[in-house]
């Protein structure tokens, strides 16, 4: 999964580090992640974008490998599945040492 | 040797006042002793005191002041020593320290320390020098100090962005051809960082490359990259999409 959303008229697909997404993982007793791929997207949406950037979260089947007019993309949004991303908790800054935002 | 207590289990092999030993003799030792804490209930001895001053525990040898000696087979790590904060106290940030000291003028030589992180399951362990800092290492794999990289990513932008590894990063946005933004995962303390970019494109003449330099100022929270192409007898040079591209972050 990714995220996507305008940047100055052109699309911006964001894209999360794997390493990342396995350190949002929280096990349960049994080895098993129990955050969902999509849970850790909106973390990853609350903590890298501007707080009250509208995205959304296209999957990884959706095709962006031809990069031809990749200056043309652009944002057209989906009131139905948009998000808005949202502020992280004090502590989740602590610990990402967003010192700046405290 | 001048002290040895037998682990059988009972406090026999506490009867030491009757070697003749003066320090003995005047209860020094018998006095700090927790006598039912001395036991291993087998038959090996179990702590053994030597002329020298040397406790040894598994080893009737002690060659230093502590020693501590147990077999370890082939490719078997054995835990020699247990520093324990009480596991059933779920204080937040705290841990234990060995500390180091020779010269009573400066502060400690050194200090090896391991805590918890705050509430969570995050903990660290941090070798100061004099006091300071030097390298803390933290459970999410990150070596925090000057001479570590603070982070570090390779990514692909030639089809759909890939990060192809990367330490410290959360994500990287593709703003536009050869247009890219790191966002780290872990924050820099402030923006006087190194930040170091490259990048290389597979195939090309040889009078084709590529060079990236960082856009705009340094973040706290990343960098923005631009890649541009270097075509020697052309007009094509721009923004490009390659391969390979590299950013290496230094600082605190």
């Amino acid at each position: 999964m990714r995220l996507i959303y305008d940047n100055s008229g052109v699309a911006a697909v964001v894209i999360p580090a794997p390493k990342f997404l396995t350190q949002l993982a929280v096990l349960d007793a049994d080895g098993n992640d129990t955050v969902t791929l999509e849970s850790k997207l909106i973390h990853i949406a609350n903590k890298d974008l501007p707080t009250g950037t509208k995205y959304e979260i296209i999957a990884d089947s959706v095709d962006l490998s031809d990069r031809a007019f990749r200056n043309a993309w652009t944002y057209t949004a989906n009131n139905a599945i948009e998000k808005t991303s949202a502020d992280l908790t004090a502590e989740q800054l602590a610990s990402y040492n967003m010192t700046e935002n405290l | 040797m001048a002290i040895v207590i037998n682990g059988s289990g009972t406090v026999t092999g506490l009867a030491v006042g009757g070697l003749p030993d003066a320090t003995v003799d005047a209860g020094t030792l018998a006095s700090g002793i927790n006598k039912t804490s001395i036991t291993d209930g087998g038959n090996a001895t179990a702590i053994t005191i030597n002329s020298s001053e040397n406790v040894g525990i598994g080893t009737a040898n002690p060659a230093k002041p502590l020693h501590i000696m147990k077999t370890a087979g082939a490719n078997t790590i054995e835990n020699l020593l247990l520093l324990d904060c009480n596991v059933d106290s779920a204080a937040s940030g705290k841990g234990g320290s060995i500390v180091f000291q020779d010269i009573a003028a400066y502060p400690n030589t050194a200090e090896i320390s391991a805590s918890r992180v705050g509430g969570g399951s995050s903990s660290e362990v941090k070798i100061k020098l004099r006091n300071a800092d030097m390298l803390v290492l933290n459970s999410d794999g990150r070596g925090l100090s000057q001479f570590t990289a603070k982070a570090w990513i390779n990514w692909d932008n030639t089809g759909t962005l890939a990060i192809l590894d990367s330490h410290n990063v959360s994500s990287v946005t593709d703003n536009a051809v050869g247009n890219g933004t790191v966002v780290l995962a872990n924050n820099m303390a402030n923006v006087n960082y190194c930040a170091s970019v490259n990048s290389q494109k597979a195939g090309g003449a040889a009078n084709d490359g590529c060079t990236s330099n960082t856009n705009g100022p340094n973040r706290t929270n990343g960098i923005d990259v631009h890649t541009l192409r270097l075509h020697g007898g052309s007009n094509n040079n721009g923004f490009q999409d390659v391969d390979n591209n590299f950013a290496l972050l230094f600082g605190d």
